[in-house]
C-alpha cells in the first residue's frame, strides 16, 4: 500500500472527470440492475440509458469516457444497430459502457445477442462463447463418441469396397493375361487348324470380285440365323447394301459379326472352311482371331480348303523378337489384335506373323533384338526408355 | 495416395500453436483442444538411452518446476516460434491424435497453423515441417493478427481498416487489415511470459524472495492490472526468502503488480503507437471511429483496454473469448479457403 504514489504519472489522474464519475459510481454501487424493474422488459439500449440517467451522467460524459462519438453512444442507446459497426464492436461498446455504469456486462451482452440473434458475425462465435469450458469438453466427448462409431463403420465399409474393387480389377487383368497366354501356347501347337477360320475376317479391302459373289450367300445366312435376335433389321439392311455396292463394307460386316456375336461367327467360318475342324472354332473366338494372324496360310489353304483358294493371300509378314534380358513387351498387329503381352525372360525369342504394320512396345529396347523381314533393326537410339515402334507398312 | 485416403477420415484443423497454449479448432466441431504447450520428457536410466514423453499439455504443465532429475518439463516454443523442433513435433502429433477420436486410420488432416507476423522464413519453415512431421497432409500458414481478426468477427474482407492487438504468451502482434490482407503488421517479443518474468524480478527486488513461473502467472491472473482501478485486490503467496533460505509467505496487492509490469506494458503501448503512426490516414480514421480490438490471453489482464484507451485516445474493445480467437479465426479461414480457393489470403 506504500507505493501508490508511483502512479501519479498515469493519465487517470490527469483527467479528474473520470475519477469523479468512478467515485460517484462506486457510491451507488448497490444499484446495478436493481435500479431497473425487470418487468419493464427494457432493451439493451434502454437499460443503458436508464442506468446512465440513474447515475446522473450525460451522454457527452459517457462518449468522452469511452472515446466514442456522441452519435455512436446515442445509436447504442436507441438500439440503432444498423448505424453501428459489426457485432464485435457493439459488444465491446456495451461491455465498456456497462463497466462504466458498474454493472455486469455479460448479462447485457447476452441480451444483445438474443435481441440480434441473426447478426451474421455472431452465428459463428456465439454458440462457442456461451458454453463454459466444462460444457464444451463434455459436449466434445459426446460428439466424439457419436462420431467415432459412425465413422469407424463408414470407413470400414469404404475400405471393404476399395478392396473389392481392387480384387475385381486384379482378377480381370489376371484372367486376360491367362487367356492370352493360353491362346499363345495353343497357337503354337495347333497351327494348321485354326488359321483358316479367321482368314475371311482378316481379309484386306482389296478382295477380288469373285469373293463378293461368294460372300453374298453368307449375308442372307447371317440375317436368317440372327433373326431371332433384336437387332436383325439394321443388320439385314447393312448386309444388303454391302452386297450390292462394295466389298469393303461386306468384309467389315463379317468382321463385326465375328467379334460381336458368337452365334454368327460360326457361319462365316463354316462356309469358307467347312472341312477344317470346327470344334476349335467354338472354343474361343478371341483365340482364333489372335492366333490366325500369326500363321502363314499359303500352303494349307490350297490343301484343305478349295473354296478359300479363291480368297486372296493376305499380306502377312514375319516379326522376330529375341531378348538378351528380361523386358516387358507388347505386340499388336494392324487390326489392333494383341499378339503378345508379357515380360519376356532373357534368352527367349518369339516370332510373330500377321498383317503389318506391327505395333511393338518395349520396356527395355537395349535388351531386345528385333528382326523384321529378315533384317535386324537398329534400336540404339531408343535405349533407356520405354519405346513404341510401328514396324512395316500398311498394304 | 494413402495419405489422401486417410485424409478422408480426418477433420481439417486450425492450430494456434502458441507459446503458452495450443488450441485446436476442428472444422465443423469447434474448439476441440485447449492445452498448455508443455511437454514433460523422461530420460532413460542411462544417458544414452532414448528419451520418452512423460506427459503433454495440462499434465505436463502441473509438472513445470516440480520435476525430479530424470524428468524435464519444457516449453518447446519460445517467443512464438519453435525452440525445440523435435519436441514440438511430438507435441503436435499428440494433439492431432487426441483430436481424432477414431484410431482406425492414422489421421492425415489439412492443417492451418498461425504464425507470428514477425517470424522469419526459417522459423516458419520449422513450424511447417513440424506440422508435416506430425502427420498433416497439407499445411497452410496464416499470420496471427489476420486469424485473430477473423476469429474476433472483424470485417476484414471489407474495404475498411481494422486494427487488432493480439497479446499472446510470447509475442504481441499488432495488425492493421483491409480487404483480407495485412496493411501493417508488427510483432514485439513481449507477452504473458514477460509479465511473469517482470513479476518475479519485482518480488526478488522488493521482497527478497524467489517465486516460480507458475506462481508468478497465478499472481498475474488473479490480481494483475494494467491501470490503477478503484479497488485494490490482495493475494498471499509463498516464496523462498533469499536471505534466510526458507519459504516465507507474504502479501501482494494489485498496485504493486501494476508497478512490476510497467515495463512490458509500455513496450506494448509503444508498439500500438508505432502501428498507428504508420497506418495510412484513411484506415487510421476507420480505426479511430470503431476502435481497435484486443485478443489473446493478454487481453484478459484487467483494465488493459482502459490503459490503451487512455494512451491512444481511441476506443478499445476486448473480443469475445479472446483466448480462442486465433484458433477460431483459423477455422473460419479454412472455410473461406474451401469456398473461394487458397488465394483469398496470402498464405504460405
Amino acid at each position: 500500500m506504500n507505493n501508490n504514489d508511483d502512479f501519479d504519472t498515469l493519465p487517470n489522474d490527469d483527467s479528474p472527470e473520470v475519477s469523479d464519475k468512478d467515485t460517484l459510481a462506486a457510491k451507488e454501487n448497490d444499484t446495478g440492475y436493481d435500479a431497473i424493474d425487470p418487468d419493464l422488459n427494457l432493451s439493451v439500449g434502454q437499460t443503458l440509458a436508464q442506468l446512465r440517467e440513474n447515475k446522473n451522467l450525460q451522454i457527452e460524459q459517457v462518449a468522452d469516457n469511452l472515446r466514442l462519438d456522441i452519435t455512436t453512444v446515442e445509436n447504442l442507446e436507441k438500439d440503432n444497430y444498423e448505424r453501428l459497426p459489426p457485432a464485435i464492436f457493439i459488444q465491446g461498446y456495451i461491455r465498456c459502457y456497462a463497466k462504466l455504469l458498474d454493472i455486469d456486462p455479460e448479462q447485457l451482452i447476452r441480451q444483445y445477442y438474443e435481441q440480434e440473434g441473426n447478426a451474421p458475425d455472431l452465428q459463428y462465435a456465439a454458440p462457442q462463447n456461451i458454453q463454459s469450458n466444462a460444457d464444451r469438453t463434455a459436449l466434445n466427448e459426446e460428439r466424439k463418441k457419436k462420431k467415432g462409431g459412425s465413422s469407424a463403420l463408414s470407413s470400414l465399409a469404404l475400405l471393404l469396397l476399395f478392396i473389392a474393387g481392387a480384387v475385381v480389377l486384379w482378377q480381370q487383368g489376371y484372367i486376360n493375361k491367362d487367356l492370352f497366354n493360353f491362346s499363345f501356347l495353343q497357337s503354337e501347337s495347333e497351327d494348321n487348324t485354326i488359321r483358316v477360320i479367321t482368314d475371311p475376317g482378316l481379309a484386306p479391302p482389296n478382295l477380288p470380285n469373285t469373293d463378293g459373289t461368294l460372300a453374298a450367300p453368307i449375308a442372307p445366312d447371317l440375317s436368317a440365323s440372327s433373326e431371332s435376335t433384336t437387332y436383325t433389321p439394321p443388320q439385314e439392311e447393312n448386309d444388303e447394301e454391302s452386297t450390292a455396292t462394295t466389298l469393303e463394307a461386306e468384309t467389315a460386316d463379317n468382321n463385326n459379326d465375328a467379334t460381336t456375336e458368337t452365334e454368327t461367327t460360326d457361319n462365316p467360318t463354316l462356309t469358307p472352311a467347312t472341312e477344317t475342324e470346327t470344334a476349335s472354332n467354338e472354343e474361343n473366338t478371341d483365340t482364333n482371331a489372335a492366333t490366325a494372324t500369326e500363321e502363314n496360310t499359303t500352303t494349307t489353304e490350297t490343301e484343305e480348303a478349295p473354296v478359300v483358294v479363291e480368297a486372296p493371300k493376305p499380306p502377312v509378314d514375319k516379326l522376330e523378337v529375341s531378348f538378351s534380358g528380361a523386358s516387358w513387351t507388347e505386340v499388336h498387329d494392324a487390326a489392333g489384335k494383341r499378339l503378345y503381352y508379357r515380360t519376356s525372360k532373357a534368352g527367349t525369342s518369339h516370332s510373330f506373323s500377321g498383317v503389318p504394320p506391327f505395333k511393338l512396345k518395349m520396356g527395355k529396347p537395349e535388351k531386345t533384338t528385333v528382326r523384321y523381314l529378315g533384317e535386324t533393326m537398329n534400336l540404339k537410339r531408343y535405349y533407356g526408355r520405354v519405346t513404341t515402334l510401328k514396324i512395316g507398312k500398311a498394304q | 495416395m494413402l495419405k489422401h485416403l486417410r485424409g478422408l477420415f480426418s477433420n481439417d484443423l486450425s492450430i494456434d500453436l502458441g507459446t503458452a497454449n495450443t488450441l485446436v479448432y476442428a472444422r465443423g466441431k469447434g474448439i476441440v483442444l485447449d492445452e498448455p504447450s508443455v511437454v514433460a520428457i523422461r530420460e532413460g536410466r542411462d544417458a544414452n538411452s532414448n528419451k520418452s514423453i512423460a506427459a503433454v499439455g495440462l499434465d505436463a504443465k502441473l509438472m513445470l518446476g516440480r520435476t525430479p532429475g530424470h524428468i524435464t518439463a519444457i516449453r518447446p516454443l519460445k517467443d512464438g516460434v519453435i525452440a525445440d523442433f523435435n519436441v514440438t513435433e511430438r507435441m503436435l502429433q499428440y494433439f492431432i491424435h487426441k483430436v481424432h477420436a477414431s484410431r482406425f486410420l492414422q489421421p492425415s488432416p489439412r492443417v492451418l497453423v498461425s504464425v507470428p507476423c514477425g517470424s522469419t522464413q526459417v522459423e516458419r519453415r520449422a513450424i511447417k515441417e513440424s506440422a508435416e512431421g506430425a502427420g498433416a497432409r497439407v499445411v497452410y500458414l496464416i499470420e496471427e493478427p489476420m486469424a485473430a481478426a477473423i476469429g474476433a468477427g472483424m470485417p476484414v474482407s471489407e474495404a475498411c481498416g481494422s486494427m487488432v492487438l493480439d497479446i499472446g504468451g510470447g509475442t504481441t502482434e499488432v495488425g492493421v487489415m483491409s480487404l483480407n490482407g495485412m496493411v501493417y503488421s508488427e510483432s514485439v517479443r513481449i507477452g504473458g511470459d514477460r509479465f511473469d518474468e517482470a513479476i518475479i524480478a519485482y518480488i526478488r527486488r522488493h521482497y527478497g524472495s524467489l517465486i516460480g513461473e507458475t506462481t508468478a502467472e497465478r499472481i498475474k491472473m488473479e490480481i494483475g492490472t494494467a491501470y490503477p482501478g478503484k479497488d485494490v485486490r490482495e493475494i498471499s503467496v509463498r516464496g523462498r526468502n533469499l536471505a534466510e533460505g526458507i519459504p516465507r509467505s507474504f502479501k501482494l496487492n494489485s498496485n504493486e503488480i501494476l508497478e512490476a509490469i510497467q515495463e512490458p506494458l509500455q513496450g506494448i503501448v509503444s508498439a500500438v503507437r508505432a502501428a498507428l503512426e504508420k497506418t495510412p490516414p484513411e484506415l487510421g480514421s476507420d480505426i479511430a471511429e470503431r476502435g481497435m480490438v484486443l485478443t489473446g490471453g493478454g487481453a484478459l489482464l484487467t483494465d488493459l483496454d482502459r490503459l490503451l484507451m487512455e494512451e491512444t485516445g481511441l476506443p478499445v474493445i476486448v473480443a469475445d473469448e479472446p483466448l480462442t480467437c486465433v484458433a477460431r479465426g483459423g477455422g473460419r479461414a479454412l472455410e473461406m479457403i474451401e469456398a473461394h480457393g487458397v488465394d483469398v489470403f496470402r498464405l504460405e
